[in-house]
């Protein structure tokens, strides 16, 4: 498998969201808007990157049985210090996801990909498989905060196209199941050829 | 296997106490600058800096906190940290900002835990909660929502987080109210508070409750007086004893008397809701006729005594 091909696809081909349907949790909760969703995302691609690395660098020295623990740990130990630094230098943000943040460490995703990725390959090839993979979680989650938004609330990023309100149902739990059900269909649909 | 676990858990340890240390002082400056931003939002203009200057009261078992602000020496206004628990999605946090004659300059919501779209909305700018209080002095408004009865709209389709807004607004006029209107100053409750940190407080269980004892005193005509407020658990004033006194016979000692007036006055109300002067000045205080400088000397260790009180229960919620 060539770099690029690492790195784009997480993107389209194993999308977590919207072909793998990993990390739900965050994918349903943090998406009342498009600018949540991305946070999230991009918090999200972070922790990804950083676990894929130190977890390929460890990996030989981990034994087979504790290596679940092992890499819990490590990924504990990034979400805090994510959590801590993003609370000092962006508190805006964390205003937002704060609830979210500690959940990360156990989206699925990143154990996931330590196990079936980082744990099996270099550290360059598993920035690359972290990088790509967590742009897809990213796109995925503001396209679905940006749908959410539109129909919710009328506006997109904060920025207002329609006067008044939208639907509501759109920005409230039951429409991120609705939204996210349309948007695989679309999905699956225009890219079964590429893949 | 064991040693590898311990290791990494070691290793993790370790970089989390020095990312902890090196975000701990960012975090404080963080929440520092949301206070201060919302303090400039909220209140009228300042040079002073009001967090400094804060006095905390307890109303409804909430702490509500009272910033000062000065503008060049003179009192510009006040702004209210002030709270409910009856959101929609558990506690509101608001700042609310007075002109010092009880005007509503702006609103601030701090945090909330409110439905996204709807009830929400009570966060933005001119909304129609916010609009139906700014510029208003709530002495003139029925503060409950139009629905019942009240001056204030609603957003639609969110009544219980609009009531619950009002909710928090009144108990901040209330905090206002005690301490900007109340007659005592925020200086002199400073030095009550200074007064206070000498009182002593007895938490007595009885078969009817839980009460707190606190001893006080004050500068009578002839000597001290000291006397225990016995308070109840939601701050109400259950009973004064006077413990030591060397005033006038006739005048100023009738304040052992359990009849007197100032006890009758303030016995059984809500310390927080009390204003702390005599109501010939506008407060809500009887004084003893021929007996003015005693009865302020009481009506001061009885203030003390609530403030010590007040701390009591913030720190001992604190530990909680």
């Amino acid at each position: 498998m060539s770099k690029l091909q690492i790195l784009t696809k997480g993107i389209i081909k194993e999308n977590p969201s919207f072909v793998l349907l990993l990390g739900m949790c965050p994918t349903l909760g943090t998406t009342t808007s498009a600018i949540n969703g991305m946070g999230m995302g991009i918090a999200t691609m972070f922790v990804l990157v950083m676990s894929n690395i130190v977890i390929s660098l460890v990996k030989n020295l981990i034994p087979g049985k504790v290596r679940i623990p092992a890499y819990i740990v490590i990924i504990a130990t990034l979400v805090t210090i994510l959590q801590l630094v993003m609370e000092a230098f962006v508190p805006a943000l964390y205003a937002t996801l704060g609830v979210f943040i500690p959940l990360i460490v156990v989206n699925c995703i990143i154990l996931g990909r330590a196990e079936a990725f980082a744990s099996k390959n270099g550290v360059g090839d598993s920035a690359l498989d972290g990088l790509g993979i967590g742009l897809g979680f990213t796109m995925s989650l503001t396209l679905l905060g940006a749908v959410r938004e539109m129909l919710g609330a009328g506006s997109v990023f904060g920025w207002k196209f329609v006067d008044g309100d939208g639907i509501l149902l759109f920005v409230l739990a039951p429409g991120a199941f609705i939204a996210l059900g349309y948007l695989l269909v679309i999905f699956n649909k225009l890219t079964s050829k590429i893949r | 296997m064991v040693l590898v676990l311990f290791v990494i858990t070691l290793i993790a340890a370790a970089m989390l106490g020095v990312v902890y240390n090196v975000t701990k002082e960012p975090i404080e400056a963080a929440k520092t600058a949301k206070t201060t931003n919302a303090l400039a939002q909220a209140m009228p203009k300042f040079d002073n800096n009001p967090a400094t200057d804060t006095v905390t009261c307890m109303i409804d078992g909430m702490p509500i906190k009272v910033y000062k602000g000065t503008l060049g020496g003179e009192v510009s206004g006040y702004a209210v940290e002030t709270m409910t628990k009856n959101g929609f999605g558990g506690e509101i946090k608001m700042m609310v900002g007075f002109k010092p004659d009880g005007e509503i300059v702006n609103i601030e919501v701090l945090q909330h835990g409110e439905t996204p779209g709807l009830g929400s909305k009570m966060a933005e700018p001119g909304n129609v909660l916010l609009v139906s209080f700014q510029g208003k002095n709530p002495k003139d408004l029925k503060m409950s929502v139009r629905k019942d009865g009240g001056d204030i709209d609603v957003i639609t389709a969110s009544t219980i987080s609009s009531r619950a807004y009002v909710d928090a607004v009144e108990r901040g006029y209330k905090a206002f109210q005690n301490i900007a209107l109340g007659g005592a100053a925020v200086n002199e409750q400073h030095a009550a508070q200074k007064e206070a940190d000498t009182c002593k407080v007895v938490v007595v269980n009885e078969e009817t409750g839980v009460y707190y004892d606190v001893e006080a005193s004050a500068q009578g005509l002839v000597g001290p007086i000291r006397l225990v407020v016995r308070f109840s658990e939601d701050g109400i004033i259950n009973d004064i004893t006077v413990v030591e006194q060397n005033e006038t016979e006739g005048y100023g000692a009738r304040i052992t008397d359990p009849n007197n007036a100032i006890l009758a006055s303030i016995k059984g109300e809500k310390a927080c809701d009390l204003k702390w002067s005599f109501k010939s000045d506008g407060g809500s205080v009887d004084g003893i006729s021929g007996a003015t400088v005693t009865s302020k000397a009481y009506m001061q260790a009885v203030q003390s005594a609530y403030t010590a009180y007040q701390s009591y229960i913030l720190k001992e919620q604190n530990n909680e």
